[in-house]
């Protein structure tokens, strides 16, 4: 360990991981769950765009002008032709692995009318009812 | 002098709000849950809380990527129900308490805390969720919320996510700088989130109410191993948004190392979340 290091009065002890060390192991572990898209700052870098065109539905105006013409409208926040393409086929799932949020897609589900479970639904490629049966698997744990 | 009077948790999920909104908790699919909370409101109604501090996270409403904190306070003299995409709730106007907040600001800021501060903001269903189904009647309505407000905010959406043990050391000092207040004020605070709940990807709809179970033991017997649970844990065993339990630490850490839960429900499951909620005093 270098002299400069230890002057900083963090020098580890060699008993515990490295901050390093724990920040790996807890992204490992994190991305090693099937199904599921770690939100952290590569994740949300991909796909910027689309996050912030959701963000705007929280006015009502926005709402009125993305529902009068989507395309127009996700042009002024630079979606990608792919995210428009999910956009316009309301391809939540794939939102999600392009970079979307789901608590800032679901305004755009919200536009719909449809429901937290739907979505879920269609992330898992299953009907409602299929899905309300997966949520309730473990009821009785 | 203020005191914390007690501490109460809470899942928050929209579809909650909207079901008290919409008048259906009476419906087969709510009544459960919804006849779950009746001894946590005759509970909170005989606290009489002068002030509640409510530990919640923005989902979008007035937090975008673009900054995010870790933690943040309002300041504000009154909070209104934003709209998070599909209109604010038909819900009074929560009134703040600057005076408190400002005094919470020094406090933790003092203590090494270095909060975001809010002195416009409005709150999400994060927040407006538990006070319902705390404070409202058996369907969630209320005329005039029966105690001021302050909003904590904890990021749970863009990770790196404060660590569990962070939080409830932030719970720690709110409970030092709440004791430090000269005031007579009867404070309690509110922890929400969780528990089990995955929103996104092939996974979504994952539930472990085996690992919820374990949490709502621990938040009484033995907080500190709760602290020590890595964000990537949290996110295996109870989901990517599961991960909002670190809030409920907050609100523990602001209590006595021995607490008693005076009520637990636990309800499987409301929209995609396993729903649970507890209520602690001090020993």
């Amino acid at each position: 360990m270098s002299s400069s290091r230890e002057k900083t009065g963090h020098e580890e002890t060699g008993d515990e991981p490295s901050i390093t060390e724990r920040i790996e192991e807890d992204k490992r572990l994190a991305r090693s769950l099937e199904g599921t898209y770690l939100f952290d700052g590569t994740r949300s870098q991909k796909n910027y765009p689309l996050n912030k065109m959701c963000m705007s539905l929280t006015k009502p105006e926005n709402r009125e002008a993305f529902a009068a013409d989507e395309v127009a409208y996700c042009a002024r926040f630079g979606l990608s032709e792919e995210s428009l393409r999910l956009v316009r086929e309301r391809d939540w799932i794939g939102m999600i692995r392009s970079g979307g949020n789901i608590y800032y897609v679901f305004k755009l589900a919200a536009i719909d009318h449809v429901s937290m479970q739907h979505v879920g639904a269609q992330q898992n490629s299953m009907t409602l009812e299929e899905f309300r049966a997966k949520l309730n698997a473990h009821k009785d744990q | 002098m203020a005191e914390i009077i007690a501490a109460v948790t809470t899942s928050h999920v929209p579809s909650i709000g909207i079901a008290m909104d919409s008048g259906i908790t009476q419906d087969p699919y709510w009544k459960p849950l919804f006849d779950g909370y009746l001894p946590a409101k005759e509970f909170v109604k005989e606290l009489k809380p002068d002030v509640t501090i409510v530990v919640y996270n923005d989902h979008g409403l007035e937090v975008f990527l673009d900054r995010v904190p870790t933690f943040g306070i309002g300041a504000a003299a009154q909070y209104l129900s934003g709209d998070e995409g599909w209109g604010p709730r038909p819900i009074p106007p929560f009134q703040g308490d600057p005076e408190l907040s400002w005094h919470l600001i020094e406090h933790l800021v003092a203590q090494e805390f270095d909060m975001t501060m809010f002195q416009e903001m409005n709150v999400d269903h994060g927040f407006s969720v538990p006070m319902s189904v705390f404070f409202g009647g058996p369907a969630g309505e209320v005329e005039e919320w029966p105690t001021r407000v302050i909003p904590i905010t904890v990021n749970t959406i863009q990770f790196p996510l404060p660590m569990a043990a962070r939080c409830f050391k932030l719970g720690q000092a709110i409970r030092k700088a709440v004791d430090a207040y000269p005031k007579d004020t009867r404070v309690l605070i509110m922890g929400t989130g969780g528990m089990s709940h995955q929103l996104q990807g092939e996974r979504s709809g994952f539930m472990q109410p085996n690992f919820d179970r374990m949490f709502l033991d621990k938040m009484v017997t033995d907080p500190m191993a709760l602290t020590r649970i890595p964000n990537g844990v949290f996110m295996k065993e109870a989901g990517h948004e599961g991960a909002e339990l670190i809030m409920w630490l907050v609100a523990r850490g602001a209590m006595n190392m021995e607490v008693e839960e005076v009520y637990q429900h636990y309800h499987v499951s409301a929209s995609l979340t396993a729903a649970g909620l507890a209520c602690y005093r001090n020993k």
